[in-house]
């Protein structure tokens, strides 16, 4: 049987269980971006910000209880602070973060502009 | 126990009105408190949270003492073959921690389920507080302290929720005295830490599911 990715979210039930608070705290929120949504599009791939000490089967199985959909792989990636200028007078920096890119198991997809 | 087969516990709703009343299995909420159980429970789950981090170093560990101090015979002294020996003053350490120790000790599931039910039972004498339903409309702090005011839970608290949504969660994040978990994860050592177990009936009635 072949599923639609529209309707995937409510036709798999996982046994997930329930979101922690540290889960809430590893998965701080999507990073919307061209590219974030051209990967989510083509590759299923959805691009998130997390808490910066969190590593990959953390942020897999915190991913996975929060949205519950199967999780398949997990890239990390710091991205570094820049500097910045407004006009010639302001100097400063604009923070770096840890980024992720969650891999959803094929046929699943989650819903990220639910509210 | 062959008493009444329910206890019953008053609701309250979010402002700290009375909303009626929920009834509570005994067999869960309302049992002669083992206490040997309890103290066993508290100590599994101290001692399986303990990271061994403790480290001393061996004879080989210690940097140095490579060379013979002082030649096998003819001085006197007694022989020694380097300065890192146990028995020397900076020398190794024979049987310390070696960061391997495992902490890890375990209770029977029917003991820890006992423990959990008379943690809760001694709650329920004191410090339950059931609401109608935990929901914030804002993430603000500010809304969770004028809740727990209302419903006079000031000192530790220990909030269980049927789900943790953001809401929630980041209403609670910033107050060091309150903790939140979602009712499949409650522990016997944080109810008996806590002075307060605020919860919800969607949260209570699943707990009493569990343990039933």
């Amino acid at each position: 049987m072949a599923r639609t990715k529209k309707d995937a979210v409510t036709a798999i039930k996982h046994n997930f269980s329930k979101p922690t608070v540290r889960d809430l705290e590893v998965i701080k929120y999507p990073r919307i971006t061209e590219k974030s949504m051209s990967l989510m599009q083509d590759q299923n791939k959805v691009s998130i910000v997390v808490c910066e000490d969190a590593n990959k089967t953390e942020i897999k199985l915190a991913f996975q209880r929060i949205f519950q959909v199967k999780v398949t792989d997990v890239k990390i990636l710091n991205v570094k602070a820049k500097e910045t200028t407004r006009g010639t007078r302001y100097k400063g920096t604009l923070s770096g973060f840890k980024k992720a890119v969650v891999s959803v198991a094929e046929g699943e997809a989650i819903d990220l502009f639910k509210d | 126990m062959a008493e009444k087969k329910t206890v019953s516990v008053k609701v309250l709703n979010m402002k700290g009105e009375e909303a009626g009343k929920v009834s509570l299995a005994a067999s869960v909420f309302a049992i002669e408190p083992h206490t040997q159980a309890m103290f066993n429970a508290v100590q599994v789950e101290q001692s399986n949270a303990r990271q061994a981090t403790a480290k001393t170093k061996v004879r080989h560990e210690v940097s140095g003492g490579g060379k013979k101090p002082w030649r096998q015979k003819g001085t006197g002294r007694a022989r020694a073959g380097t300065t890192r020996s146990p028995i020397w003053v900076g020398g190794g350490t024979v049987f310390g921690p070696d960061g391997n120790q495992s902490y890890k000790i375990s209770q029977n599931k029917k003991e820890y389920a006992l423990a959990k039910k008379s943690a809760l039972s001694l709650k329920v004498k004191e410090g339950l507080v059931v609401i109608d339903k935990i929901a914030f409309e804002n993430k603000k702090t500010k809304d969770c302290i004028n809740f727990l005011a209302a419903v006079k839970a000031q000192t530790k608290v220990l909030m269980v929720v049927n789900e943790i949504d953001e809401n929630t969660f980041a209403s609670v994040r910033n107050l060091s005295w309150v903790k939140l978990v979602s009712s499949d994860n409650v522990s016997v050592l944080d109810v008996l830490n806590a002075d307060f177990l605020v919860t919800d009936q969607s949260a209570i009635k699943q707990i009493e599911e569990e343990l039933k």
